[in-house]
């Protein structure tokens, strides 16, 4: 619990992010309700709810690239590998509540663009987990920033742009990335139990 | 290369005055600049370079006022600075990046700076790995490529900041050499906490405390500071107090201490001074 | 001859990166693709084509520069290589300005050559000004776009925070190749300000445009303005980033 709480204290401004993202949305439904119909709303929302998973995927690679401390955290007990996924668990964990949030909130307002009920919880929260996801493989992989933050766009355009618009089912149009996304994380969950081959990535030789 | 620092004041927002009406001289040649973290070397050197204003006060070199921008680059086509911390383009080989680092200096011709390149690299012992990305040297070898850097274009004014910092004692001693040559003929400014360096290599040192000129002058000047007052303490349990301890050397009888005092304990022997010793004694006056 | 032997190191610099070719192979093929299913594609076989490709590369990939390069003007204060140039007798400008060129060729190389692909495509089958429109295209539609999204980056990375800078200059991008003048919101899609190229397509190689636009048809001026306009955010974006980096140096 200490070692979450260590890693929280480092990592809350981006915990806040999300929810400040939230509440920034919520706000501006709340504000347009009154003046414009929700068909017009609708349409900004659909650009709107798409800031949060960005930012997820942004904020993960922020977080899993650049420590300078890696060889010392693998000479101790709790290894590099327990610290990458906590880091991600956090910053995962923050922007699906924030995400559950907003998609409450706009869910109640009849703001939520292309609404089918309370199963449409599983776009915004599945898209921030693909992206999450297939971040900490690449991060793992990669180890480098400037890569780790391309991918969250490149996941991101993908979804946006080609994958939803042709599977309109919220289950099947989520779950199968998400599955794919799973898979890739426990790649490179195992592979970033791989101490020797962290600290020779990162270290001067 | 003459320098003249005149009344300088370097203000950082919130911080302490990083220097605080500094006046100093330095004359041609080898000049050891030392001081505790946070006296104002690291300040004082990129006042010299260049890179940042003084708030108040002026620095001449040669006569020149560094606060006229034409000045500023007239020096820098004359300069060779390495920083304390820098990490070369790791994607390039040392030669490309000796390369660009002579385009920096306005060296135009490519046959020039190829020849200059490998020259350098071959002073410096990485003739073999220089065609290798740098991302792949060792510590010790990227501080050499930055030594390396320093020198392209034959600089008149040389500023390194802790350049041994990481190498190992034999390239220390062979970059020491180097410079000691470079300096006969042209200013060495050399910031480092290793004493030896300096005692090895300069003739002129200055010391800094608090952003102030603590020392100026010829080292044998601050060694003799501790004229006098060096003792090699017997063999004894505890540290001696009012002491400054220089070094301790365990014993089978106790432990035998190098101190700086004016009261040393019974049956210690008075000895040669060095520049720690003097050092030392300057920092224990302040 | 200077400032070419600097871009060319800088351009060995970037060409080195993997990660920008990782990003913008992948990147320019997505919106090839994109080019090619939509339903507004006039397809690969004409100049139209062609103009609208290079539209939606212009649009797509510099979601991925704004991105990328909010450490352009800061990388160097990390790694202390800043510092160094700051002692070179060349201005600073000109040096992050070698930068800039270098990672640009870069970034617009691979859709560059997508372009040229299919313009070789139409030459063949008897098109004889297709590549000369390719290049034009990559020149005038595509060339801006991308320094403009890697300025919007590089001023937000030296002001803010670099993630910070990252997903504002993502959702910046968004707002101004995305935001259809449809809605109620200010926009500059569909006037002459726009920069992903629609007076330029429209005015000079006579395309349809991706947003409707507000006055009438772009004419041969709006395209002159458009990329005067661009030309001039370019230069302020840049001018701002080295600026706001060498500021905070200063305090630093």
């Amino acid at each position: 619990m200490a070692f979450v709480g260590i890693q929280l204290k480092r990592l809350y401004r981006l915990v806040l992010l999300p929810f400040i993202l939230t509440a920034g949305i919520l706000f501006v439904g709340f504000l347009l309700e009154g003046i414009w119909s929700p068909g017009r709303i609708r349409p900004l929302m659909m650009v709107l709810t798409q800031v949060p998973v960005i930012a997820a995927g942004l904020s993960t690679a922020f977080v899993l690239n650049g420590d300078p401390i890696i060889e010392l955290a693998e000479s101790t007990p709790t290894g590099w590998r327990k610290v990458q996924v906590t880091r991600m668990l956090i910053i995962t964990g923050a922007f699906l509540t924030a995400v559950g949030l907003l998609f409450i909130g706009l869910h109640m307002m009849r703001l939520w663009p292309r609404d089918m009920g309370w199963v449409s919880i599983i776009s915004p929260v599945g898209s921030i987990f693909i992206v999450n996801c297939l971040v900490f493989l690449i991060a793992v992989l990669t180890t480098s920033m400037p890569t780790s933050s391309l991918a969250p766009i490149a996941i991101w355009l993908f979804l946006c742009f080609v994958w939803d618009p042709y599977i309109t089912d919220p289950v099947r149009q989520r779950l199968i990335p998400l599955f794919i996304a799973a898979a890739g994380a426990i790649f490179g969950w195992n592979m970033c139990g791989d101490a020797e081959r962290n600290v020779v990535k990162v270290a001067a030789l | 290369m003459f320098i003249s620092i005149d009344h300088l004041t370097k203000d950082f927002r919130g911080r302490p005055a990083a220097l605080n009406d500094l006046t100093v001289d330095l004359p041609q040649g080898m000049i050891g600049l030392i001081g505790p973290n946070g006296a104002g070397k690291t300040t004082l050197m990129r006042i010299l370079t260049g890179i940042i204003k003084p708030t108040t006060g002026k620095v001449f070199i040669d006569g020149q006022d560094l606060s006229s921008p034409a000045n500023r680059r007239n020096l820098k086509r004359h300069l060779g600075y390495l920083p304390q911390h820098i990490t070369p383009y790791d994607n390039l080989s040392p030669l490309e990046f000796l390369d660009y680092i002579g385009i920096l200096k306005m060296i135009d011709n490519k046959h020039m700076r190829q020849e200059q390149t490998h020259t350098l690299l071959e002073q410096v012992g990485l003739k073999d790995v220089m065609n290798l990305p740098i991302r792949g040297l060792s510590g010790g070898m990227r501080r050499r490529v930055g030594i390396a850097q320093a020198l392209m274009g034959d600089p008149q004014l040389l500023v390194v900041d802790e350049p041994t910092a990481g190498l190992d004692p034999e390239e220390r001693m062979r970059f020491r050499t180097l410079l000691a040559q470079l300096g006969q003929d042209r200013s060495v400014i050399l910031s480092t906490h290793i004493l030896d360096d300096v005692a090895q290599t300069c003739p002129w040192v200055c010391v800094l405390r608090f952003g102030r000129k603590q020392y100026d002058g010829p080292t044998e000047g601050l060694i003799h500071e501790a004229a006098g007052h060096t003792w090699i303490t017997p063999p004894i349990a505890a540290p001696p107090e009012n002491a400054t301890i220089i070094n301790a050397e365990p014993t089978p009888q106790g432990t035998r201490y190098r101190i700086v005092t004016d009261t040393p304990p019974a049956g210690s022997v008075e000895t040669a001074p060095n520049l720690e010793d003097g050092y030392m004694a300057l920092a224990s006056e302040r | 001859m200077r400032i070419l032997s600097l871009v060319r190191i800088t351009l060995l610099m970037f060409y080195r990166r993997k990660a920008l070719w990782m990003a913008s192979i992948p990147l320019a093929l997505f919106a090839l693709f994109l080019a090619y299913a939509s339903p507004m594609s006039p397809g690969f076989s004409n100049i139209q084509g062609l103009v609208f490709t290079g539209q939606v590369l212009a649009m797509f990939t510099p979601l991925a520069y704004a991105a990328s390069f909010s450490d352009l003007m800061t990388a160097g204060r990390r790694t202390g290589m800043d510092e160094l140039e700051s002692t070179s007798p060349l201005p600073m400008a000109v040096i992050r300005s070698a930068h800039v060129l270098g990672a640009w060729v870069i970034c617009i190389s691979s859709s560059l050559l997508f372009l040229v692909l299919i313009a070789v495509r139409q030459a063949i089958n008897g098109n004889g000004k297709a590549i000369l429109v390719a290049l034009a295209v990559a020149l005038v539609i595509l060339s801006p776009s991308i320094l403009i999204a890697m300025g919007i980056s590089a001023l937000l990375g030296a002001l803010l925070p670099t993630i910070v800078a990252r997903i504002l200059a993502v959702l910046v991008w968004a707002w101004l190749a995305f935001y259809t003048p449809l809605l109620p919101l200010p926009t500059l899609n569909g006037g002459p300000l726009a920069v992903i190229g629609d007076p330029i397509a429209q005015g000079w190689f006579h395309t349809n445009p991706m947003y409707i636009p507000a006055n009438g048809p772009f004419t041969i001026q709006s395209g002159v303005i458009s990329l005067l306009w661009q030309a001039c955010i370019i230069f302020l974006l840049f001018t701002g980033a080295n600026m706001a980096s060498n500021h905070i140096k200063v305090r630093v």
